[in-house]
């Protein structure tokens, strides 16, 4: 699996990504870890299917005893299905995820890790001296769902607004925008449920001093390539199955 | 009969042996560097180190096998924790396929339990075989890095018979020196991972 850190200063933002052990049906997922001092978060761990990938990859960076808390931004299986196993591998974590999937979520296992469900304004979490936000992207597309924002290091993980499906060796980064939006198209127009739901969560994020986007699918948007997206995101007509 | 090691702690050994020797890794390609400068010093030198030409050739051939042999080793930790993972899904099932079984009894279940604990065995002893290769891997690279080290004095003897170079040599000497006593430590550190889980 790849690794690449994506910002150091006081505290530390990696990707893991493009791993090529998982399985080809399972789509691709990007993970993202968070480490402050002697405490990290990662966002977004993935499916059950990848669990051995990110456990090796995150131990070359940090030891297991450092890996303190997780965040799922919603409760779909490429986001949290590894769950059960990360709750016996550091059984004294604390999951943040939305509290409306709790009972879901629990599915896939949560006996030991502690189970902190987050309100739908939203919150923050604070890792070492690091302080999170969580931004409400609710029916973005999942009907309960967070971005995390850090205004320090000026980065939004934005979950699967932003995603794009595209092959397995693709790069991390976006280089062309207007070819780009071909891949981003019909994931957006398809997933994402509401029109309505899409300009509260950009008037939301229009607010926020941004300098890299990360999405859990396909690849991380920088400087002006941000603003682009949202010009873009904002013309398109998202929930096409009604059409159907 | 073959010992079977807690899968949970079978996956996180395996990673941590792999984060280990990934660490080791960024020092082998340091070492490799010091000993393509070796290498071009040998080259200026000329004849007035003579005896170094071959020590700096086996250097640079030890340092490259030693970035591989890590790789290696990574590749068979992940191998490991991903055979771990599998016996652990395998384990949660048969323990879902007992309860089942306690609440009505059926027999497509045993035989699906027997299937499965069969398909557990060969990982078990797939498991075993690996971790003593990686054992064995571990040991090949601290024999590595005894070598460099042996390399090092090498480099400080031949250093006091000259003038113009004594001060490179030495500079290289202790660079060896260091990078190979890192690496030493993160494979023991990587040995201590796999005698806990040896040992548990």
């Amino acid at each position: 699996m790849e690794a690449k850190l994506l910002f150091d200063d006081k505290h530390q933002w990696y990707v893991f990504a493009r791993d090529p052990t998982k399985p080809d049906k399972i789509i691709d997922t990007n993970q993202y870890m968070v480490v402050s001092g002697n405490e990290s978060v990662i966002l977004d761990p993935g499916g059950i299917e990848i669990f051995s990938s990110m456990l090796s990859t995150i131990l070359k960076f940090i030891p297991i005893e450092q890996v303190t808390h997780l965040f799922a931004s919603h409760q779909d299986p490429d986001i949290i299905s590894s769950l059960g196993m990360w709750d016996q591998v550091i059984p004294n974590a604390k999951l943040y995820t939305p509290n409306l999937w709790e009972g879901f979520i629990r599915h896939f296992g949560c006996e030991n890790i502690e189970f902190c469900g987050i309100e739908d304004g939203g919150g923050q979490l604070t890792i070492g001296d690091t302080v999170l936000q969580f931004i409400p992207a609710h029916y973005m597309h999942s009907s309960a769902n967070f971005n995390v924002y850090d205004p320090v290091a000026k980065i939004l993980f934005s979950g699967d607004i932003g995603a794009a499906l595209e092959p397995q060796d693709s790069s991390l980064y976006i280089e062309d925008f207007d070819s780009h939006c071909d891949k981003m198209r019909f994931f957006h127009q398809r997933w994402m449920p509401s029109n309505a739901a899409k300009m509260n969560w950009l008037n939301r994020v229009r607010k926020l001093d941004i300098d890299m986007m990360l999405p859990q699918h396909g690849r991380i948007f920088r400087g002006k390539e941000i603003e682009q997206f949202f010009d873009w995101f904002e013309a398109l007509e998202v929930g096409s199955a009604i059409n159907s | 009969m073959v010992k079977e090691y807690s899968p949970v702690k079978s996956a996180v050994t395996a990673s941590q042996v792999a984060g280990e020797l990934y660490r080791a890794s960024l020092i082998a390609r340091q070492l490799s560097l010091a000993a393509k400068n070796s290498q071009a010093v040998v080259h200026r030198a000329g004849s007035r180190v003579a005896g170094l030409k071959v020590i700096s050739e086996y250097f640079a051939d030890l340092a490259l096998k030693t970035i591989k042999l890590a790789e290696d080793i990574n590749t068979i930790s992940l191998d490991i924790s991903q055979m771990a993972v599998e016996r652990w899904r395998l384990n949660t099932l048969i323990g879902h396929l007992f309860d089942s079984q306690e609440k009505n009894a059926n027999d497509n279940v045993e035989q699906i339990v027997q299937d499965i604990q069969t398909h557990q065995l060969e990982l078990n002893n797939r498991f075993n075989v690996e971790i003593r290769k990686l054992e064995s891997q571990l040991e090949e690279i601290q024999q590595y890095m005894q070598a460099s080290r042996v390399i090092a004095v090498s480099f400080r003897l031949e250093a006091t018979q000259t003038d113009e170079y004594q001060g490179i040599l030495d500079d290289m000497a202790d660079n060896i020196d260091v990078f190979s006593e890192k690496i030493k430590q993160h494979v023991i550190g990587a040995k201590n991972y796999i005698d806990r889980l040896l040992q548990s």
